[in-house]
Formats: C-alpha cells, structure tokens, sequence
C-alpha cells in the first residue's frame, strides 16, 4: 500500500510495488488509488516478468582500434582478434528474421562492440541485404566513419551511436585515443541533425564536471539525443574510473539544467538516461532503456553475441562463461533465450537484494548493473555501487514532474494518458 | 523546510513503444517518447 517517502522538500505517497504516486491529501489519494491499484500492479507486473526479446546486440569483430582504459570487455575477448565472416553475418541476420516474423514483430540487430566498423564491409552488406526484414543499429567510436559510410547510414535509417566523453580535446583523446575528438568533429557536420544519431558520455572521475558543457557542445553541434552512464566498474580496471557518486549526481543534474535550457531556445537535447529515469515514475511500462528496473532488459529483450557466436545476456556479461546461453551458430534463440544461464539473470529482482527489498524507490532504479555487481561484489544481489546517485536524481525528475515540466524531456506525442490528477 | 505537499499531483502514461536499449545505446523511432 502506500507509504511516504520524504524527497528534499516534497512529500510523497508511493507503491513501489506499483509504482504509483501521488502528493496531496491521505484520504484522497487513497481513495483514488484503490480504485486502480489492481491494475497498475498488473501492468508493473506484466512489464517486469514479460520476456519479449526484440533486440540482438552482435559484436561482428572481437577487434578494437582503440583502448579505453574503463571498457567493460575482458582483453582475452579483445584478444582473439576474430572476424564475423559475411556468411555467419547473414546466418544470425536469418535465423533472427524468421525468429522476430514468428512472434509477429520486425525486430532489430545492433552491431556493438568491440568497434564494428572494423568489420565494415561485412556488415554494411548485410545491411544493404536484410535491411527490408530487420531494424538495424551501430554503435561505434566513430575512428573509421568516412563521409561515405555517414550517407549510407543516413539512407538506410540506420540508428547510429558514437561515443565521445568530453568537449574537451585533450581529456577525450586521453580516455577515447589520439585523434578521436577530431575525428568525431568531423563526423558530427556528416551526420548534420541526423535524427537517429545519438552520442554516447561514459561518466568518470576525468569528465564529470563537464557534463552540462558537453550538452551545450552537442547541441551546438545539432545532436539531439545525449546519453550519459556512469562508467561500470565490470573490470578491474574500470573500478579505478568509477566516480563519487553524490558528486556526480549533481554534476548530471547540472547537465539536465543546461538540456531544458537549450530546449527552451527553440530545438531540442534530451540526456536519455534522465529521460528514462522520468519514464520509471510517469510511465513505468514505457521505458526506453533496460537497464534501470529489475529484472533488467537482459536475456529478456535483448541479448548479446560475441563475435565467435557465444550468446550472453548482455554485452557486458561477455566473457563470463557462467552466464552464456549457448552459440548462436549451434542453438535456436529460442533454445539461448530459455537457457538456465539467462534465467539467473532473468530472476533476478531488486526484492532478492537485502539493502533494496524495502527501499521505496526500488521499482524506478532497479539497483543496476547485474554484471556490474557480479563482477566487482562476488553476487548479483547487491546495491548498486550509485545507489546516491540514483536517490539524488529521482527527487530531481519527482521535483520537475510535481510541477509538470517533463515535456521538455519527453515527447507527448508518444504518451497515452492513463489517469491524471494535478 | 516547507514541505509542498497540499497540491495534489499524480500521473501516468502508457506507451506503444517498446524499449530494448542500454544505458549506453538507444534506440530511436517515431514513437519512442523520448
């Protein structure tokens, strides 16, 4: 039922099973509530355990040109230097239509890395082939985009991330490599306002006091869609880029600040990670990103392939042999979807974690990274190592959605009114 | 400090889109709501 739940100088009413809230009058909110309490448990219920998979995240090479020092994938992986050939390309591309056509849905490949691009060719043809049949995406570093690879992109309605992690010249190309920030200046004017381009900022200890800066740098440079994620402590080595998070919360909301502001001018940023966190309070079921709501999107819309068709049930389990669900050149998606190792995953629920279970927030953040928490803590029963950060940046969505300023984030045209109170 | 919390306030949307992404890929269509 509901409980209250303090946030800086609001006081709200919350069903964490639920998800709903409310501020005003006891009585009254519960007498609204009772009456659509049922069913807004079924909905958090019919979102959280629904196993719909819509996605493939597939690494086509196992190659990077470059050596972030905070990358979530084991160097034995990065090591193996191997290639998806065109035809084991095409395979997953075939089995993948014929799996999303029998569930009714055009589905989509994403190639992640590693650094696809390094296997350009191969999957820049399977993209001309099947891209009648399947939705495809790239994320990339942007090192090897030429004018060229931009058009074709743009032709194909190629839903495209680059990365890049600072406006600063200097402190990008130490964290991303010599010559990345030229290079993704350049590729920015290429993509010229391309609406299903974003870019992606790995927040660490380096850049995090110049969040708001790099929104006004990719805004200038017509970028509409920002993601910002604190860097995952899933290797050793990117524990030591893991952030304060009190300190980074106040830098992110800063960044959110600067967003709204430039949106007010006229053409619009939104960072997707802030704009998912609103989506967990006004519209839980509707959440764009999978990461923060438990169980997470992992093994259950999405999966990852390593480029020797290892399947995993998300990028960045890759390499942790104990959570892989089969090869996709050996099994059926479905046979990998269903697998005892995705099911771990699956099953886990922020209501399993001790220092979670009564935590009233617990169905907006989710208590990520499973992988995360696996790796650096020995279970994936933990809290999140940015617990704060979460506590901090959802009394700030709460702030900005009890005066209803969230259309600066979200897109109303996309929203359907369930019930309103204001 | 003051605690607003007289103004009654609730919300709640539905969406068609579903969402498959991470927090470091996204991805975009006519009807994500963001």
């Amino acid at each position: 039922m509901l409980e209250d739940i303090a946030l800086g100088d609001f006081n709200i009413k919350i069903d964490p099973e639920s998800s709903f809230w409310a501020t005003g009058d006891n009585k009254r909110i519960e007498a609204f509530y009772s009456g659509i309490r049922e069913e807004l448990i079924k909905e958090m219920r019919d979102f959280r355990f629904n196993r719909e998979l819509i996605l493939l995240y597939v690494n086509p090479t196992d190659r990077c040109n470059a050596s972030c020092p905070y990358c979530y994938l084991p160097s034995k992986i990065k090591t193996r230097q191997k290639n998806m050939s065109y035809e084991e390309l095409a395979e997953i591309a075939e089995k993948a239509i014929v799996y999303f056509e029998k569930k009714g849905i055009k589905g989509s490949i994403v190639f992640h890395g590693s650094e696809p691009l390094l296997n350009k060719e191969n999957i820049f043809k399977i993209i001309e082939d099947y891209n009648d049949n399947i939705n495809f995406g790239i994320q990339t570093n942007g090192f090897l985009l030429t004018e060229e690879d931009v058009d074709f992109i743009k032709d194909r309605a190629v839903n495209t991330g680059i990365s890049l992690d600072s406006p600063d010249r200097k402190i990008n190309d130490y964290l991303r490599g010599e010559g990345h920030h030229s290079k993704i200046l350049e590729a920015l004017d290429w993509f010229d306002g391309y609406s299903a381009l974003n870019v992606v900022t790995t927040i660490t200890g380096y850049n995090m006091t110049q969040l708001a800066d790099m929104i006004e740098f990719l805004h200038s440079h017509k970028v509409s869609l920002s993601l910002m994620n604190p860097v995952r402590g899933t290797q050793r080595a990117s524990m030591a880029f893991r952030p304060d998070p009190l300190k980074i919360a106040g830098e992110f909301i800063k960044a959110v600040d600067k967003s709204i502001e430039l949106t007010k001018t006229g053409r619009r940023i939104v960072i997707g990670d802030f704009a998912n966190i609103i989506l967990g309070i006004v519209a839980p079921a509707a959440r764009v990103l999978m990461c923060d709501i438990s169980p997470c999107g992992a093994g259950r819309r999405f999966f990852a392939v390593s480029a020797e068709g290892s399947s995993y049930p998300c990028g960045e389990f890759i390499g942790m042999e104990e959570f892989s669900g089969g090869n996709v050149f050996s099994d059926s998606i479905g046979k990998i979807s269903s697998s005892e190792n995705f099911r771990k995953v699956m099953e886990r629920t922020v209501e399993g974690i001790d220092e979670c279970k009564t935590c009233k927030l617990r169905n907006i953040c989710g208590s990520p990274c499973p992988a995360e928490l696996y790796s650096s803590e020995g279970s994936m029963y933990r809290k999140s190592y940015y617990c704060d950060f979460y506590k901090k940046v959802v009394e700030y969505a709460f702030r900005m959605i009890i005066n209803d300023d969230i259309w600066y984030v979200l897109r109303r045209s996309a929203l359907i009114e369930k019930y309103k109170i204001i | 400090m003051e605690k607003k919390d007289n103004k009654e306030v609730s919300y709640r949307f539905e969406c068609k889109y579903k969402g498959a992404g991470l927090t470091h890929y996204v991805v975009q269509s006519e009807d994500s709501p963001f």
